[in-house]
């Protein structure tokens, strides 16, 4: 239910990343840009050290 | 020549041989015939190499159907203690030039669509939906005397005419149909409306010519409009001729084979021949066929038919099926989104699939393990959803075990590294 109290219909948002948080505003009349981003994959030092040898 | 230079150049090669290749319908065979290393007494499976004992109950299924089917036993318990004895050979469909779509139960008399890539000459088998029967004997590994007599009678009454058609014509070339049809909202693993009806009008008026009687006629002209899907093993033939042309490429890190035995899955690399690189095979999500199916109905990840994927189609190609993403929930726009991820983990892009829901962009292709490893994106499969009891009951996709990947580069470092 919206809160009649809240301002957020003027509120225009850039979302980086988890789009449920981006779809939870457009659901409550939001204007949402969605921008596909990941955090950097985190690697064990194996992988990262091959990585660097090979790519 | 550095390591990585090596590398670039090789799978500069692996790549093109997916993108050049020119994989033509050239006949039908008995898989004995047409299928290497296929012993008469062997029957082949989906997915990496598993003995009868570790198989899921689905897979044991198949393999007494198949020996049922063709004649190596008499009954279930003989076919069982053949298969426990190891009288009767099981392997790995990946591991020969055939895909296990399914369950992937191949036995040697089985007739089979026959894909010739024109660039190498390389063959690759692979079997058509078996009619009212579907799945059947080879998908959903079953058997009953109404589908061991729809077998022979496909390639008996049916596959005769359509083998006489098909050398009148010279072949069928399968790549322009896959090309058409994904201009048409057919991402070619779970979808292939359009290529199917192209695939029609290719086929029916040479049949209406032939000089044969109305009622064959009719009898085929009805297996090929009445069969669903049945362009699906076209798409898997000609993604599998197009990688095995690129199997054995030294230095390449491009991805050569996929599939699934519902225990584990594996991928197989270009530069690593035919060693295979597996985890635990993944669940699916998706729609089901009922609601009264839930995650706890399904089995594990079971079927080849995603060496499309492989090949760049199927969920790679998402954006040009946002039909088929919609069953899973999917907007247009998620379509396209998956299809740009895809781009980052892959070498190049196709220049023989221009995609208009990507503006025209070309889709991705070929799959390199080492991009994989460092966005942490794997390849997104499409694929039917199966119950233990081999029912079919859903269909939806999957993401291939990030495992396999960084196993596939341990070995490769291990044999390539200077």
């Amino acid at each position: 239910m919206k809160d009649k109290n809240c301002k957020c219909k003027k509120l225009k948002v850039v979302n980086l990343g988890l789009q449920t948080f981006a779809e939870s505003l457009r659901r409550q009349g939001v204007k949402v840009a969605q921008i596909n981003w990941r955090p950097p994959v985190k690697l064990d030092k194996e992988m990262k050290d091959l990585l660097d040898s090979l790519l | 020549m550095g390591i990585k230079e090596k590398i670039e150049k090789a799978n500069e090669k692996a790549v093109s041989e997916l993108i050049d290749a020119n994989p033509v319908w050239v006949d039908i065979l008995p898989a004995g015939e047409v299928i290497d290393g296929l012993e008469p007494n062997m029957i082949l499976h989906s997915g990496p190499p598993i003995e009868y004992k570790d198989m899921v109950p689905l897979h044991k299924r198949g393999m007494v159907s198949g020996a049922l089917f063709e004649g190596l036993a008499k009954s279930e318990a003989e076919a069982v203690a053949k298969l426990e004895s190891g009288e009767i050979k099981v392997s790995s469909a990946l591991d020969h030039n055939t895909v296990g779509a399914g369950t992937g139960i191949i036995t040697s008399s089985v007739a089979m669509m026959v894909v010739e890539n024109k660039k190498t000459g390389v063959r690759a088998a692979t079997f058509p939906a078996e009619g009212p029967f579907q799945g059947g004997l080879c998908g959903w590994g079953l058997y009953t005397e109404d589908i061991a007599a729809n077998l022979r009678y496909m390639k008996n009454e049916l596959f005769p005419v359509m083998r006489e058609l098909l050398h009148k014509r010279g072949g069928l070339p399968i790549k322009p149909i896959l090309a058409e049809g994904m201009q048409m909202g057919d991402e070619n693993h779970t979808r292939q409306s359009a290529a199917d009806l192209i695939f029609n009008t290719q086929i029916l008026p040479d049949l209406f010519r032939m000089d044969i009687d109305k009622p064959t006629l009719l009898k085929v002209m009805d297996y090929i409009v009445q069969t669903p899907r049945f362009f699906h093993c076209y798409g898997q033939g000609a993604s599998m001729s197009a990688l095995l042309s690129a199997k054995g490429t030294p230095y390449s890190t491009m991805t050569v084979a996929f599939g699934g035995n519902g225990v584990e899955f594996g991928i197989k690399v270009a530069g690593m021949g035919d060693e295979w690189f597996t985890a635990p095979a993944m669940m699916m999500k998706g729609r089901y066929t009922s609601s009264k199916f839930s995650e706890k109905d399904q089995l594990p990840w079971i079927g080849d038919s995603c060496v499309v994927e492989c090949a760049g189609l199927g969920g790679i190609a998402a954006a040009a099926s946002p039909i088929v993403c919609n069953l899973r929930g999917m907007k247009l726009k998620d379509a396209i989104a998956l299809t740009r991820e895809m781009q980052q983990i892959c070498i190049s892009s196709n220049p023989n699939y221009p995609i208009p829901n990507l503006d025209f962009d070309f889709l991705p292709c070929g799959i390199d393990i080492r991009k994989a490893i460092k966005t942490g994106i794997t390849p997104e499969i499409h694929g039917g959803m199966f119950n233990h009891e081999g029912g079919l009951i859903g269909a939806g996709s999957a993401r291939i075990p990030m495992m396999c990947f960084e196993k596939a580069l341990k070995a490769f470092a291990a044999k390539y590294r200077e």
